[in-house]
């Protein structure tokens, strides 16, 4: 399975759309998503950074590893 | 006059712009330019294909000596008349190089137009056409190996001497050439398209 990026579930429990992360973080929502979907081969530390910021969570609430 | 000041002008973009394409080695111009050599070179083997299989399929004993070029410089007459079957293999050898030709050039062409110069590995269909004609070059060479055994050996029944037919190194290189190139450039598709999905 390998790395899973949950920001689907991160949005939904802090009720936020795509719309308004995509502005909140200054990332395309075509980029978001990318990542949101899984296709994403990297994630720079400063977009994490700024995710994290935006959504008020830890990288780990993010990304989960599955064997 | 008007139409002559039109010729002149449209004589003028033409050389235009075949200096700026190889010698001002303008990339836009110069991939146009070679878009277009390789449609006339594709034309070309179209035509020479067409010729080819006109000219095999009225053959006849007396028309026999103008084939003394095509194959190899063999005089193939006593086999036309002797082994019907060997005959049939040497012009299936250079009927199926041509359509090698014909189709390596007709993908090539194809890379060529799927090509941005300014993003060249920005599309996947670059990279199809690529490996397709990587592929054809290594069958080309395949081929002309198999021909080249062939000659060798009705050549030999043919007449005393010794058989000097080989296959041609030149196509083996360019066989080479062409896949370390088709690899080299699938992968910077692949790099290109790992590096836009670094979010």
């Amino acid at each position: 399975m390998g790395l899973i990026v949950n920001l689907d579930v991160m949005m939904a429990k802090r009720k936020m759309s795509l719309n308004e992360l995509s502005a909140k973080v200054d990332i395309t929502i075509a980029n978001l998503s990318v990542l949101k979907t899984g296709k994403a081969k990297a994630i720079r530390f400063s977009t994490l950074e700024a995710i994290c910021d935006a959504l008020d969570c830890q990288p780990g609430d993010l990304l989960e590893y599955r064997k | 006059m008007s139409n002559q000041n039109n010729t002149q002008n449209i004589k003028k973009g033409y050389v235009a712009n075949m200096h700026n394409a190889f010698f001002q080695l303008k990339p836009h111009q110069t991939m146009a330019s070679l878009i277009n050599f390789s449609r006339i070179f594709f034309a070309f083997s179209i035509l020479f294909l067409g010729a080819y299989l006109f000219k095999l399929f009225n053959i006849h004993s007396d028309a026999i000596k103008h084939f003394n070029l095509v194959f190899a410089k063999i005089n193939i007459l006593p086999l036309y008349s002797n082994n019907l079957i060997g005959f049939i293999f040497i012009a299936a050898y250079e009927a199926i190089k041509i359509t090698l030709v014909a189709i390596t050039l007709f993908y090539f062409t194809k890379f060529l137009k799927s090509l941005d110069i300014s993003d060249p590995f920005k599309n996947f269909e670059s990279k199809k056409y690529i490996q397709r004609v990587a592929l054809l070059s290594m069958i080309f060479f395949a081929i002309d190996a198999l021909s080249a055994i062939h000659l060798n050996y009705y050549e030999s029944l043919l007449s005393e001497g010794t058989p000097i037919h080989i296959f041609h190194f030149e196509y083996l290189f360019l066989a080479y050439f062409i896949n370390v190139f088709a690899v080299i450039f699938n992968r910077g598709v692949d790099l290109k398209n790992e590096i836009d999905l670094v979010i």
